[in-house]
Order: structure tokens, then sequence, then C-alpha cells
């Protein structure tokens, strides 16, 4: 069984030493494939890690009625706990807005020091989850009794929100339209390779082999691809995003970029296995059309 | 056998070849020469009737079976079908692998089969490497290593030149003589007059001949023909021009 194995494997390795001119196309088109997969899986990482960061600076800002007393606040404050879409609700009393505010000023703050904190309102401060339910949650604070004022930056996220709606969908499409143009070229030289050894398939078949004898080889010849093709691919988008991606979008200054160090080995085992079972399919498909001699 | 309604390839022929025989199958172009062959490998069916090969019925025979089959029998083809990428030594033990055989035992029987055509000394030679002959001596290596019940050799001398063609058929004779039935398809009448042995005639699908008295009943009328003055010299060059067609 081992010896059988051993020559199964010994027959991939020895079709792709072969056939080193096709190997090397396919591995580059299935790298090519692999790197558009990754990039999109980056690509939606960044574009989510953005609208995240922009929620985190569109914080909400409600201003309570001055007349209401510390129960009345403490059931707004209750009433917002209660609404879904909202974090990290937090309360500012007008005395601590009046110090952050004379904070902001810096060397000039002595000039306001003598105006007292009353002509401010308490407030709640909170921030949205999605964005995508922002005026639906806006409508359920309007709710409450007691808010004096909201103040909201409701235009900026709505522009963020339809551009980061934009580049999703380009992206999708781009990606989408690549990944098909990838999968055919696959499947097109794969083809060629194995018409290529149609004769050598037949005789197979004329001694007596299995069609999963005769499979197997290009079967595992295609994992091999895949493979390779799979850590290819994990260098370049290492060294593509490190080196080239993230230090522009980080000069962009729009946000923080997503540090992928830390996740080699999802992004090595996404591409491996991605590869793997690309070009196992890639391989196992044409050569089902000789086997049946 | 018939490939579509009006391409019938064998017409109702019948003939019963023995356990340990050596038979030709013979004829012109269009006979139905590679339609037996395509039928005794499995590469299609019979429309119609019966094919019984080592007591299997080839009919009933499916996918999976058809594998096994082949395993009974050793195929040598005219055009060789060494696998180029194998040197010879491979090319021989890949057969030894399909049937799920391993270790010593591959390298036994690749040594004996190699040993038998006289190839030893060239087993990690690349095919492309080799003669014509030498390849069609490899390729009979391949076919008889498993020890197969019969060979089936399609137009085995095609290739080779006819002193070669000559080493090729006395090593086919040779491993006839240790039991195995061997069944060639050639068109080389000078190697079936060499060789002697039983020679199944086709012609457009049917058989010609079979048995000797047959054979000879029908090379003397073509004979007689030939010097006939009443036949017209045109209808005389025809008959010539066919019959020199056969023996190409």
């Amino acid at each position: 069984m081992i010896d059988r194995i051993l020559f199964l494997i010994k027959s991939a390795f020895r079709s792709i030493f072969n056939n080193k001119l096709l190997t090397l196309g396919s591995i580059a088109v299935l790298t090519i494939c692999l790197l558009t997969l990754g990039s999109s899986v980056l690509l939606f990482e960044n574009v989510n890690l953005f609208i995240d960061q922009v929620g985190d600076e569109s914080q909400v800002v409600i201003f309570i009625d001055e007349n209401l007393g510390q129960e009345d606040i403490n059931q707004i404050h209750q009433q917002l706990l209660k609404i879904q879409n909202i974090q990290d609700v937090h309360f500012e009393s007008k005395e601590r807005a009046m110090q952050n505010y004379l904070d902001s000023m810096g060397e000039n703050s002595e000039l306001f020091s003598d105006i007292s904190s009353d002509v401010l309102r308490n407030s709640f401060i909170f921030n949205i989850k999605d964005l995508t339910k922002f005026d639906q949650t806006m409508f359920e604070i309007s709710k409450i009794e007691g808010i004096a004022r909201i103040r909201e930056r409701r235009d900026v996220i709505e522009r963020i929100r339809d551009i980061s709606r934009i580049v999703l969908l380009l992206a999708i499409t781009i990606i989408t339209l690549l990944i098909i143009i990838s999968a055919m070229i696959i499947t097109n030289n794969v083809r060629t390779s194995v018409y290529a050894r149609k004769e050598e398939i037949e005789t197979m078949k004329y001694i007596g082999a299995t069609d999963l004898f005769v499979q197997t080889p290009y079967l595992i010849e295609g994992i091999i691809i895949g493979i390779v093709a799979g850590l290819l691919t994990l260098v370049l988008t290492f060294f593509v995003y490190n080196e080239i991606i993230s230090p522009i979008i980080a000069d962009f200054g729009l946000f923080t970029p997503i540090a992928i160090k830390g996740k080699i080995i999802r992004f090595a085992l996404f591409y491996i296995v991605s590869g793997a079972i690309i070009g196992m399919i890639g391989s196992a498909t044409p050569v089902k059309n000789y086997v049946n001699v | 056998m018939a490939y579509s309604k009006d391409s019938v390839a064998l017409k109702g022929i019948s003939f019963q070849i023995e356990d340990g025989e050596f038979v030709f199958i013979t004829g012109p172009s269009g006979a139905g020469k590679s339609s037996i062959i395509h039928l005794l490998t499995c590469e299609n069916f019979a429309s119609e009737g019966k094919l019984i090969v080592a007591g299997t019925n080839l009919k009933s025979l499916s996918h999976r079976q058809i594998a096994k089959y082949r395993r009974k029998i050793g195929v040598v083809f005219q055009d060789f079908r060494l696998i180029d990428g194998m040197n010879v030594y491979d090319n021989v033990a890949f057969a030894v692998r399909v049937v799920g055989r391993g270790g010593r035992e591959v390298k036994e029987r690749v040594n004996t089969a190699l040993e038998i055509v006289g190839l030893t000394h060239k087993m990690y030679d690349s095919p492309k490497e080799l003669s014509g002959g030498e390849q069609q001596r490899v390729a009979l290596a391949r076919a008889i290593v498993n020890s197969p019940e019969i060979i089936i050799a399609d137009e085995p001398t095609g290739n080779v030149d006819p002193a070669m063609s000559i080493e090729i058929m006395k090593l086919l004779s040779s491993i006839n003589k240790n039991g195995i039935t061997v069944v060639v398809v050639t068109h080389e009448q000078r190697l079936v007059k060499a060789f002697k042995k039983r020679e199944i005639r086709l012609r457009e699908g049917l058989i010609e001949f079979d048995t000797e008295e047959d054979k000879h009943q029908i090379l003397q009328v073509n004979e007689k023909e030939e010097t006939n003055p009443d036949i017209p010299p045109r209808r005389r060059r025809a008959q010539r021009t066919h019959s020199e067609e056969d023996d190409v």
C-alpha cells in the first residue's frame, strides 16, 4: 500500500517536472487567483475597519433639558441603554463639559474662567454600532422625553456610508470578474496539460488502470501546484500589503489599516487550503473526460 | 458490430480461438481488423451477438470490470504507446503497479520481462533514445509482465524495419510457446507466410477464410483469375492492384 502511494506521489512529481512550463503557468495563474481572493478579504476587512473607525468618530450627543432633576436623567440613561444599536453610553455633566471646553482652549482658557457651567447642559454621549440603521436609531432616541437637542453628523456619516457602499460594490464586482477569469484560465491551462497527456492516460487505461489510479497523480499534482501557489501568494501578500498598501493608506491618514502580521497562520491556512482545493478540482475535472476509454 | 446504422464494421462473424493458439487476423484496409481489436480491448462493444474472452462475456462488463479484464490481456500497439516521461524500467513497472503489486515483486517481474525481450541493458534509457524495434520490444515486455492469458498485437511490426519485424514475431512466437494465446492483427503477408500459423482473413466485415482448406481454395481461384485470358486486362489490373494492396 505504502509502495503504491509513494508511486502515485512520485508520478505526480514526475509529471510536474516533465511539464515544467505548463506547471509554472498553472502556478502563476493560481497565484493570481489566490492573490485576488486574499486582496478581497483584506479589502473587506479594511473597509469594515474604516467604517468602524468613522463610526467611533461620529459620536452622537444628546443634551438634557436643564429643568430635569437627577432622577429624570437616570431614567433617560436607562432608556438609552435599552436601545440596541448604541454603545459606550456615558454621561457628561455640564461641569465636566465646561472643564473639557476650557482644556481645549489651552492658554486662552483663563479668558473663559469666569463663565458659569450653567450656560451648558448635561449630556449623554454614545456611538452608533451599525451605521446602516442610523435613521431608525435616531428615531428611537427622539422618542425619549427630556431631550433638549441632539447633535449628530448625519451628513458626514451618510456620505461615508455611500462611499463605503460604492467601494464595496466595486470591489465585489471586480473581484468576482477576476475570480471567474482566473478559474477559466486555470481550467483551460489544466485542460491543455491533460490533453498533452491524453495518449498517456489512454495507455494507462488499456493496461488496466482504474479511473482512480489514473486520476490520483493528477489530483496530487493539482494539490502540489495549489500549495506552492498558496505559499507564493502568502509571501506576495505580506510583501505588497506591508510594504506598499499599508503605508499608502497610513499616509492618507484616513484610518489605521489592519495589521496582518498577527494573522499569518490564518492567511497561510486560507491560501494553502484554497490553493489545494482549486488545484485539485482544476486537475480532476479535465482528466475525467479522458478516463472513459 | 456497427459504429452507426450505415457503418457496419463486422457482419455477424463467428470464430473461436483455443487457449495457447497463435492466430493472425489479416485483411485489407476496412476489412474489420481494427474493429476486432477494439472489441477485444473493450474500446467498443458488439452491437449484437456475444464475445467471450478468457471466460468473460465482454458485453456484460461494467466500467470498473473493464479495468480488471484488461489486466488479463496484454496489448501491443503499432505506435508502441510508451510513456515518454518514464524510462524503460518504469514503463514496464507501471503495468505491474497498476494491478496492485509493489515492492520486490515489481523489480523481479520487470527484470524477467526485460530479459525475455533482451533489453535489460537499456532499462534506464528513455523511450526516445530507442529505435522503433527496441520500443516495440519494451511494449512487448509491458504486455507480458503480468503474465496475461492473451496477447493482442495490433500491427506490431507496422513501425519497425523488416529485420526487426522478424525478431518481434519470433518473440511473440516464443511467448506463445509458453502457453499464452497470441492474436496478431497484421497486413504483412510476408510474415504470415513465414510463420505458418492459423490465419483468419477478413474482407468487408466478413471472414474470407479461416481454415487451411478455404485459404487454399480462395488463393487458387485468385490465381486462376489472374492467368485467365478471358478476363479483360483492365479487370485483371484492378484485381492485381487490389491484391497488392492487401499485401502492403
